[in-house]
């Protein structure tokens, strides 16, 4: 416990390794995720249903994003007005361009007053310039006051949370570490004991300390007043006792007006801890009292060159509220020792590299599963998964790409080359697949322990993989297509005839190389309902695999293959529209490309994307929206509730949810237009684990993400598992196949097929 | 026994202050406390009860209504205050295991005194 303070600046692999041991932690983490997101709701809907819709969350976000959007771009003019207020009530200000200017400037006003004891509330910024332990290499004692982060000062570690310093410990572990600072038995179990024995050793340190060091939760710049939000009452003793005040804070916390800092408390408190204010709020202009001194030292340390950057100033709107770190499933799974830097959760994953370089953010950025659910909290909008994606894209370039992804996507982007080694592989699997749907760790033999096999029955261990479909979807609806029935069954009352809709079908790799079976399912109820489908042949990857590796030449080469394919087949058949049963492609359609084209400024490019991704829609809400919506068609089924005994639990997949804002699709069409019982399952949004490569890097992660929904499915007594995104599917069934359940997963699409007459 | 507050020391852990607000507001159940001099704040910061009396014609609705005030009062100007504090309730921290404790360096208990006109008259 005291023992690792090397621990952090260990390499990433070792922490992570360290954090994935530690069950203390993964158990407090994952109790705190659902209860934060159920009183942060409370907390949100309350504040909206007491005062109206400017309250809302979508409301006060949008208000407040406009508000940090206009500081940052006129930074320069409210620095100056805030310098102007502020010095006119009698602060200092020093402008840092580096960490070590503003550690050393601290120092020097230390050295200047003769000040040997430093109190300090909570600043991030300084945990960002490791001012502790430059102060202390100095012969300046630095006090932690907020209870959890003096704890973590004591054990020698860096706070895991921007909120809650200490959530990866135990009360057992708090108590060993005061007992063995303080060199007298403290309770191991006994909370209140614990926060009591703060009060006794600080209240000497706040009357004696030379100088308090606060952070700043906002810069006011009409008035030069710096806001601090506290619950312990810590930040105001260390605010007014000292006869010198040192304020901590980035040039991100500038605000023009009160009005706007209320907004931000109201977000920043519910975000953070789901109340609705703080305890303490406080606004201090100038020094507190007559004859105290106050200094604030505005910190750059790699802000400036966020802000020159068109994508990440959006991370400069940031609050430090943590949300995103509260939301993030990996987070939950691993901590913020391993996951962050000093900023944890997916803010800390795109601010880090502007901050500590590069090659800090590398390895903790390959934890993101791209589930997007941090977006879904985040109280300013910063799009953290595109920038998340954009990092990752900057430390590929950095790094360079590992040579299998290399190959991999090289080939994918020659779509009849990767047709062929497909093909190759769907015979070339035979002696491990025997013709089964699975590559399954249990059936490699002798072959397990060849090197070329032995990673692959290593990854398939806890989840079985799918085998490569002899025959991919494409063809089989070639085939039936030509026969004119069979696989694929057309509507038995004809109805396509009196079709109001023509569609193309986009199957996307999974479905077409791995699960033909859901795409049949798929075209076959659109066929029932009397839409036209047609199945443009020469359809490829659409790039998202290698986008999400940070894979961009590869991608963009996919982005126009896929756009004059789908355009050229939307001429050619005359349809409405594009359909995927895929939600991640439909993602990567309607919304990746957009952004890579703008980020690339490829304006034709940019056009054509726009156009084409107007026209794409995935089945789930094709199906609701427009097929079955208001007096549309009906679907042709054995009858209402025909398979009472089937119990149907649904997973939100994370592109359905959190990218496409699905939700009550799914559900109205399984309860209401099949009949058949529908039982929610904890946790039914959060992801599965898949997280596309994340699964294969990082398998311990993925893993316990992956047995965490199985039992959450399990535990309403569903039969039937059922989502609309074959990434979800692939691993869920892979992880029934190994841990050998029995519950059956399904495509949306199938369930539907399955009920047709 | 009742004095007058004086140094911070003096102060700490006193079993109960009192002390004026500024302001309260309905929205959070917050006070603004408002005083510049330390001997005034530290009341609000080292005892262990405050009481705190508010104005009934000095409370506003929301957060929004308070933001005008903070503007006024911390304008330049001989009567500009350096030091303004929402309270909202007593000291409390959830650092160890979430586990809600009240009373860590402020206040355990928070009473706040809404005193009417005839209460002034």
């Amino acid at each position: 416990m005291t023992n690792n303070k090397s621990d952090e600046d260990q390499p990433f692999e070792k922490r992570l390794e360290r954090a994935l041991t530690d069950d203390n932690m993964h158990q407090a983490l994952e109790r705190f995720a659902p209860s934060w997101r159920a009183s942060r709701a409370t907390v949100f809907n309350a504040e909206e249903a007491d005062y109206g819709p400017d309250y809302s969350f979508a409301h006060m976000s949008a208000t407040l994003r406009k508000a940090k959007d206009y500081a940052i771009e006129h930074q320069a003019e409210l620095i100056a007005q805030f310098k102007a207020q502020a010095e006119a009530a009698g602060a200092v200000i020093y402008e840092a361009r580096t960490a070590v200017d503003a550690n050393r400037y601290i120092y020097e006003l230390c050295q200047r007053k003769g000040i040997e004891l430093v109190v300090k509330s909570k600043t991030m910024v300084s945990e960002e310039t490791e001012l502790n332990p430059y102060l202390e290499a100095r012969g300046i004692k630095a006090v932690e006051t907020d209870l959890g982060e003096w704890v973590a000062q004591l054990a020698h570690e860096r706070p895991s949370h921007m909120v809650m310093p200490i959530i990866h410990k135990t009360r057992q572990q708090v108590g060993a570490v005061l007992t063995e600072s303080l060199g007298r038995e403290i309770s191991r179990e006994d909370v209140a004991e614990q926060v009591a024995v703060i009060r006794i050793e600080h209240r000497k340190s706040f009357l004696n300390a030379g100088m308090g060091i606060s952070g700043a939760n906002a810069l006011i710049a009409e008035s030069g007043t710096v806001m601090m939000l506290t619950n312990e009452g810590n930040g105001r003793l260390v605010t007014s006792l000292p006869p010198v005040h040192v304020v901590m804070a980035g040039y991100d916390k500038l605000i023009s007006t009160f009005a706007e800092a209320m907004t931000q408390l109201r977000l920043l408190a519910r975000s953070a801890t789901a109340q609705q204010i703080t305890s303490y709020t406080t606004f201090i202009t100038g020094p507190a009292t007559a004859g105290k001194e106050m200094h604030i030292v505005l910190v750059d340390n790699g802000r400036s060159v966020m802000r020159d950057d068109p994508r990440f100033k959006d991370a400069l709107r940031c609050i430090r509220c943590a949300a995103c770190a509260n939301i993030c499933p990996p987070y939950q799974q691993v901590g913020g020792h391993a996951f962050g830097y000093i900023y944890s959760g997916a803010i800390g994953l795109v601010i880090t590299p502007f901050l500590h370089g590069i090659e800090a953010g590398a390895g903790p950025q390959s934890l993101c599963v791209s589930c997007n659910a941090c977006e879904t909290v985040c109280p300013v909008e910063i799009p953290l998964p595109a920038l998340i994606l954009d990092v990752r894209h900057r430390t590929m370039e950095a790094k360079g790409l590992h040579w299998i992804k290399k190959l991999v996507f090289g080939a994918m982007a020659h779509p009849r080359l990767f047709g062929l080694c497909t093909r190759l592989v769907s015979i070339g699997q035979l002696p491990i697949t025997w013709g089964g749907r699975y590559i399954r760790a249990r059936n490699f033999g002798i072959l397990g322990k060849l090197p070329v096999t032995r990673s692959l029955a290593r990854l398939s261990g806890w989840r079985s993989l799918p085998a490569f479909a002899t025959k991919p979807l494409r063809d089989r609806v070639k085939e039936a297509d030509k026969a004119g029935t069979s696989a694929i069954k057309r509507s038995k009352s004809g109805r396509d005839q009196a079709s109001p809709y023509r569609v193309c079908f986009f199957a996307g790799c999974m479905i077409d190389r791995l699960y033909p079976e859901m795409g049949e399912a798929a075209i076959a109820v659109l066929r029932a309902c009397g839409v036209q489908v047609t199945f443009p042949r020469k359809q490829g990857c659409c790039g998202l695999i290698a986008l999400n590796s940070g894979d961009r030449a590869d991608c963009v080469t996919m982005a126009r293959q896929t756009i004059r394919v789908l355009e050229q087949a939307l001429v050619e058949s005359k349809a409405d529209y594009i359909i995927g049963a895929t939600t991640s492609c439909v993602v990567t359609l309607t919304q990746d490309y957009i952004r890579l084209f703008e980020d690339l400024q490829q304006q034709e490019w940019l056009r054509r994307a726009r156009a084409l991704g107007a026209k794409v829609m995935d089945f789930t809400s094709f199906m609701d929206h427009v097929v079955l919506a208001g007096g549309g068609a009906a679907l042709p089924i054995r009858g209402f509730n025909a398979s009472p005994e089937m119990i149907v639990t649904y997973h939100d997949s994370c592109q359905s949810i959190n990218c496409l804002g699905l939700r009550s699709e799914a559900r109205h069409i399984i309860q209401d237009v099949l009949g058949l019982e529908l039982r929610e399952m904890p946790q039914s949004d959060v992801c599965c684990g898949f997280g596309g490569s994340t699964s294969i890097e990082h398998g311990d992660v993925s893993k316990r993400m992956m047995d965490n929904k199985l039992n959450n499915a399990e535990s309403t007594g569903a039969t039937v598992l059922v989502t609309d995104n074959p990434g979800c599917l692939m691993h869920l069934r892979g992880g029934v196949d190994a841990s050998r359940r029995r519950v059956r997963v399904l495509h949306l699409a199938q369930l539907i097929a399955e009920q047709l007459e | 026994m009742i004095r007058e507050a004086g140094s911070p020391a003096s102060v700490a852990d006193a079993p109960a202050g009192l002390s004026g607000a500024e302001l309260a507001i309905a929205e959070t159940g917050s006070v603004l406390l408002a005083e510049n001099a330390l001997e005034a704040r530290v009341v609000s910061m080292l005892t262990l009860t405050h009481f705190v009396l508010a104005r009934e014609d000095r409370l506003v609705p929301m957060l929004d209504d308070a933001a005008l005030i903070l503007q006024q009062l911390s304008r330049a100007g001989s009567d500009q205050r350096h030091y303004l504090s929402f309270v909202t309730g007593p000291s409390r921290t959830a650092d160890i295991e979430r586990t809600l404790t009240i009373g860590v360096q402020g206040p355990k208990t928070l009473c706040v005194i809404i005193v009417g006109d005839e209460g002034e008259a």
